[in-house]
């Protein structure tokens, strides 16, 4: 079940990017090359400063590499322009944070209907069924102070899935929230996956959060060490133990 | 995206309510002020155009330009005669308008700015009153009087009164009271109507009249009547329909509320967007810098740039559009609150048509609303699209530096060396003088602009000055505060620059009336060595009876008075003459000459004159050359340049002749003003009770020496000066709003610090004073910085007027006041927000997020 439809997501060559320079630079990311099939659930792991969080912005197109190039859905990303960039968030990617980021003054449905305002294509029907896809639909009229966080995180999903994006990158989704909601959202992510034929790019450091994913990577000094399959919850705490201690 | 905006704004209705009163403040003073002005115009053509009603065309001497202080030319009497033989002519009535007061009980009622009018009976259907009550005059010394002035000084019909003629206190009885023009209020003005031989002998025009009105036979309309009037009499006269003739009448009212009051008004209006402008540039640079997260959120969700700005800019044209519209709406209220103040102040008041709401004032009112709004949030809105998406993840992610943001302390200085050019050459070039005031203001707003934006690095010093003895007061609160004020210097220096600018002004003001004090009084002292000077009470001529009253007085040894008139002079344009008794002039006059001596002003019967400096410099003239002179009914004089001197204050624009030269070129014959020199060794005050005493029957006129008549100017000056104050008041009052939103943006920024300050041990009343000396802090800042600046600019105007005698003085007391203001403005304005921050739980602070 690790992929339902043909194709690559997003596939980076040679990714690197390195902040500072001279003798202060550091190497966040160091020649990475990664490919993400269409339908597949990726957990992106590795210590504080491994470089997961750059990985996930790079691929995403909020970082810019300083080498490699990153491809999403056969678009190459070091050709675009801010308004192409913009136009390919608008489309092709859906994102989720730790922090949610809701807009506080609207509600849950405004925040959902949001992407496809800016997009400048409302569709009604799309918002309600997702919004009833992550079981909010008695909650559309509730503004972010007034959820709880897990419900709070859910609004973000369905914020991310309503533009039908070929990827979601997701920050750290569960950092924020008790297991039980932690729980509730990867659920809902494989969902996405599963039945919605999504693409999911997760950065985590919870092993309980990538035991839900397909496929698990583990970064390390900005390489990645580790690239493995359907790993269960034990492989995943020994290879971060392995990692924190070398 | 509307969505979006709407909703944002109703998150945050404190902040967008104090932003929009920044600029509605100044939407309000500039509709105001075109309501109010529009009212009085209006009021005055309705006024004009009703009394006109009866007349379809009125023939009056022809003028090439308007005398000084209304010097109305006359017409032979017999002029009437010869209209009536016109074809078309149904009635021609003879006219007279002249000025003169009531003297009612003794008492001369004295009208402020408000005219006394005298006029000839004259019968229907050109009589411009209608009779309330009473019959009109029939006999002589019986008089009517308008209803205004019998119910404010309580006379009636029967009631003995006196007018105020060049002969002096004439004694009438009342016998009829009217009204003008159907209409109850002419504000404080009073209308007298006496038989014409009355008003002829009073003002000694026997056999003469100001205009004829003319009634057209049935059938004949206005126009064609004019026509064949102006085609049967004399190029000597003008003939106008009764219509032209009231609007012309009207528009010499209207000029001056028009040219004068409005734009001295608006400037007061847009001085207050200009303040509001900066409040609104500075709250949406912070709020754009505190929503860098959501901004970010809205670019990775698919916003792109343009979207982003626009939601600022959104923001912004509702803002304005509410600030527009309420703005209008308290125009409206300012203009009623204006009137009330003029009813208050000037007896009568003012005449006001109804207030009106007219679509050309509602659009100019959301213009103005939505485009400085606008235009001051287009740098945050500017920034706020160069927010990155990533903004979205990173605590504390900054927008990066735009291109041009390196250059901004040079586009500044460029910027502020441009305004001190325009300054500079608005004053020593010698255009419009509409003209030049506008660079100069253009000027003066870079000036203010660039210093504003440079002033962020001024901060940090003017900071550790001010916060000096407050961080020396007990607790932590100084020192806390001024760490807070300068860990943003270009927040607090946009927030001080609306205080900045307010306060600046007022100090430029405060200095140039000073320099202009001192400039009348100098010229008080050196000019007039007379111990006396004789004056109208209001700005008009005396009757010249007053000359011979007042030289027959015992005690007074010389007097020499002063007559001017407007003439028009070849390759010069116009100037005012001043006509003096030659002799008396050379004894009393100390002018201060570039070319010649007072000897010359001995010389001045014989056909000579004497030039101004700055008019003989614009004109041209030096000595030796002649002045060809046209009067204003155009008779043709010359003159021979003999010398040349100095004076801006009091003979100025033109120059000075004989007398009798005088006489025989202008129209012209009551004096402005007289001097009076007294016996050596009398004591000039008691020969001023003389003098006093023997104007009794010319209640117009009053002495007094040429102390106490300095001392009047300066008061003058002051109470022009005190109304200035109370114009750039509100400015000051609209800056403390934007010091106001700064602090509650900048408590709400630090909630989580706040918290933890609580958490320990920073009391409730030690966090209200660290807010408070924040305040204080900018807003001495803001002081400074304008005082500073307002002399500075007072001291360039001052140095570029200096020929005109302005000099540059320092009121060093009042500027001391002026940053004691600043400081009680800073603590007023932190009033709200410290009690915001006092209320916080230091729990919910610190789980804030």
């Amino acid at each position: 079940m690790s992929t339902n439809g043909g194709g690559i997501a997003v596939h980076a060559e040679g990714l690197g990017r390195r902040y500072g320079e001279g003798e202060a630079a550091i190497d966040a990311l160091a020649d990475v090359t990664v490919s993400f099939p269409k339908g597949q659930f990726a957990a992106v792991m590795g210590p504080s400063g491994s470089g997961k969080s750059t990985l996930l912005h790079c691929l995403a197109g909020l970082d810019r590499p300083t080498s490699g190039e990153v491809t999403i859905d056969g678009t190459a990303l070091s050709g675009l322009s801010d308004r192409d960039l913009t136009v390919l968030r608008r489309t092709a990617i859906g994102f989720i944070f730790q922090s949610f980021n809701l807009l506080p003054m609207l509600t849950a449905r405004e925040n959902v209907e949001l992407p496809l305002r800016i997009a400048g294509r409302l569709d009604s029907a799309r918002v309600d069924a997702t919004l009833a896809d992550v079981a909010l639909g008695d909650r559309a009229t509730h503004r972010p102070a007034e959820l709880s966080g897990g419900q709070q995180q859910r609004v973000a999903i369905a914020r991310a899935l309503v533009s039908h994006p070929t990827v979601i990158f997701a920050d750290e989704p569960t950092g924020n929230l008790d297991s039980t909601s932690g729980h509730e959202i990867l659920h809902l992510l494989r969902r996405a996956v599963d039945e919605g034929g999504r693409t999911v790019v997760m950065v985590t450091h919870d092993p309980r959060a990538a035991v839900v994913a397909d496929r698990v990577l583990m970064l390390s000094d900005g390489r990645v060490v580790m690239d493995r399959p359907g790993m269960t919850a034990d492989e995943i705490y020994d290879a971060v133990r392995t990692l924190d201690s070398p | 995206m509307i969505r979006f905006i709407l909703a944002g704004l109703r998150q945050r209705k404190l902040r967008a309510g104090l932003t929009a009163t920044a600029i509605l403040l100044g939407v309000a003073m500039v509709t105001g002020t075109l309501v109010l002005t529009s009212q009085i115009t209006r009021a005055f053509d309705e006024i004009f155009q009703s009394a006109n009603q009866g007349v379809d065309v009125r023939v009056t001497p022809h003028i090439d330009f308007e005398g000084r202080f209304g010097s109305i030319p006359t017409l032979p009497e017999s002029f009437v005669a010869k209209v009536k033989g016109i074809e078309g002519v149904a009635a021609a009535a003879p006219e007279i308008a002249a000025l003169g007061s009531p003297v009612i009980n003794g008492e001369y009622v004295q009208a402020t700015g408000a005219p006394s009018f005298v006029f000839a009976l004259e019968p229907p259907p050109f009589q411009a009153t209608t009779l309330a009550s009473g019959r009109y005059p029939q006999a002589s010394g019986e008089v009517a009087v308008n209803q205004g002035l019998a119910d404010s000084r309580g006379v009636g019909i029967g009631s003995r009164m006196g007018i105020a003629t060049p002969k002096g206190v004439r004694p009438v009885t009342i016998t009829g009271l009217v009204t003008f023009a159907n209409i109850s209020s002419i504000g404080g003005a009073t209308i007298t109507i006496a038989p014409i031989a009355d008003v002829q002998r009073w003002y000694q025009m026997e056999g003469k009249i100001n205009s004829i009105a003319v009634s057209a036979k049935p059938g004949v309309s206005p126009t064609e009547l004019a026509r064949s009037l102006a085609a049967g009499l004399p190029r000597t006269v003008d003939v106008a329909t009764g219509q032209q003739d009231a609007a012309k009448q009207a528009k010499r009212t209207t000029d001056a509320i028009n040219n004068f009051l409005r734009p001295a008004l608006l400037a007061f209006g847009f001085i207050a967007l200009f303040v509001g402008a900066f409040i609104i540039f500075n709250t949406f640079s912070i709020t754009v810098a505190q929503r860098l997260r959501e901004l970010g959120l809205l670019r990775t969700i698919g916003a792109s740039r343009r979207q982003v700005m626009w939601s600022v800019v959104g923001e912004a044209l509702v803002i304005g559009l509410v600030a527009g519209i309420v703005g209008l709406a308290a125009g409206y209220g300012f203009a009623w609150l204006l009137v009330k103040v003029f009813d208050a102040f000037l007896p009568g008041g003012i005449p006001v048509a109804a207030a009106q709401l007219s679509p050309g004032i509602a659009l100019i009112a959301l213009l103005v609303g939505v485009g400085v709004t606008v235009v001051a949030a287009l740098i945050p809105a500017f920034r706020a699209s160069r927010v990155p998406p990533i903004a979205a993840l990173r605590e504390g992610a900054e927008i990066p530096p735009s291109r041009i943001s390196r250059f901004t302390p040079i586009i500044s200085g460029v910027l502020a060396a441009a305004g001190v050019a325009l300054i500079v050459s608005g004053l020593t070039s010698d255009g419009d003088a509409t003209d030049r005031l506008l660079i100069m203001a253009l000027g003066s707003f870079l000036v203010f602009a660039a210093i504003g934006a440079l002033s962020r690095f001024a901060v940090p010093f003017l900071a550790r000055v001010i916060g000096w003895p407050l961080e020396r007061l007990p607790g932590a609160s100084g020192g806390l505060a001024r760490r807070n004020a300068t860990r943003n210097p270009a927040r607090t220096a946009a927030t001080a620059a609306a205080l900045m600018i307010g306060i600046g002004l007022v100090a430029f003001v405060a200095v140039f009336a000073q320099g202009l004090k001192a400039s009348f009084t100098d010229a008080i002292d050196n000019t007039l060595r007379g111990d006396l000077i004789v004056t109208g009470r209001s700005f008009t001529p005396i009757p010249a009876g007053t000359v011979t009253a007042t030289a027959n007085t015992p005690g007074v040894r010389d007097v020499v008075a002063a007559v001017t008139d407007r003439a028009k002079v070849d390759g010069a344009g116009k100037a005012i003459v001043y006509g003096l008794d030659p002799g008396a002039a050379e004894r009393s006059l100390g002018l201060q000459w570039v070319q010649g001596s007072s000897a010359l002003l001995g010389q001045l019967n014989s056909g000579t004159a004497v030039v101004e400096s700055q008019y003989a410099k614009s004109g041209n003239l030096a000595v030796g050359d002649i002045i060809y002179a046209a009067s204003s009914t155009g008779k043709r004089s010359q003159f021979r340049v003999t010398g040349i001197y100095k004076d801006p204050d009091i003979f100025n624009q033109g120059f000075i002749v004989g007398q009798l030269p005088f006489q025989r070129a202008f129209a012209a014959r009551d004096p402005i003003f007289l001097l009076a020199t007294v016996d050596p060794g009398r004591d000039p005050v008691a020969v001023k009770d003389a003098v006093a005493r023997s104007l009794k029957p010319y209640p117009i006129a009053q002495v007094r020496t040429n102390a106490e008549y300095r001392d009047e100017i300066s008061k003058q000056v002051d109470s022009i000066l005190y109304l200035l104050y109370v114009l750039l008041a509100m400015s000051v009052v609209i800056s403390l709003f934007g010091i106001v939103n700064t602090l509650v943006l900048s408590i709400t920024e630090r909630i989580r610090e706040i918290g933890m300050l609580r958490a320990i041990g920073l009391t409730r009343s030690q966090l209200r004073r660290m807010v408070r000396y924040e305040s204080v802090i900018t807003s001495g800042i803001g002081g400074i910085i304008g005082i500073v600046l307002g002399v500075a600019l007072a001291w360039v105007f001052c140095l570029g007027l200096a020929d005109q005698g302005i000099v540059f003085r320092v009121p060093w007391l009042q500027l001391v006041v002026f940053f004691v203001v600043s400081i009680a403005a800073g603590v007023l304005a932190a009033v709200l927000p410290a009690r915001r921050a006092a209320r916080l739980d230091p729990l919910d602070a610190l789980h804030y997020e």
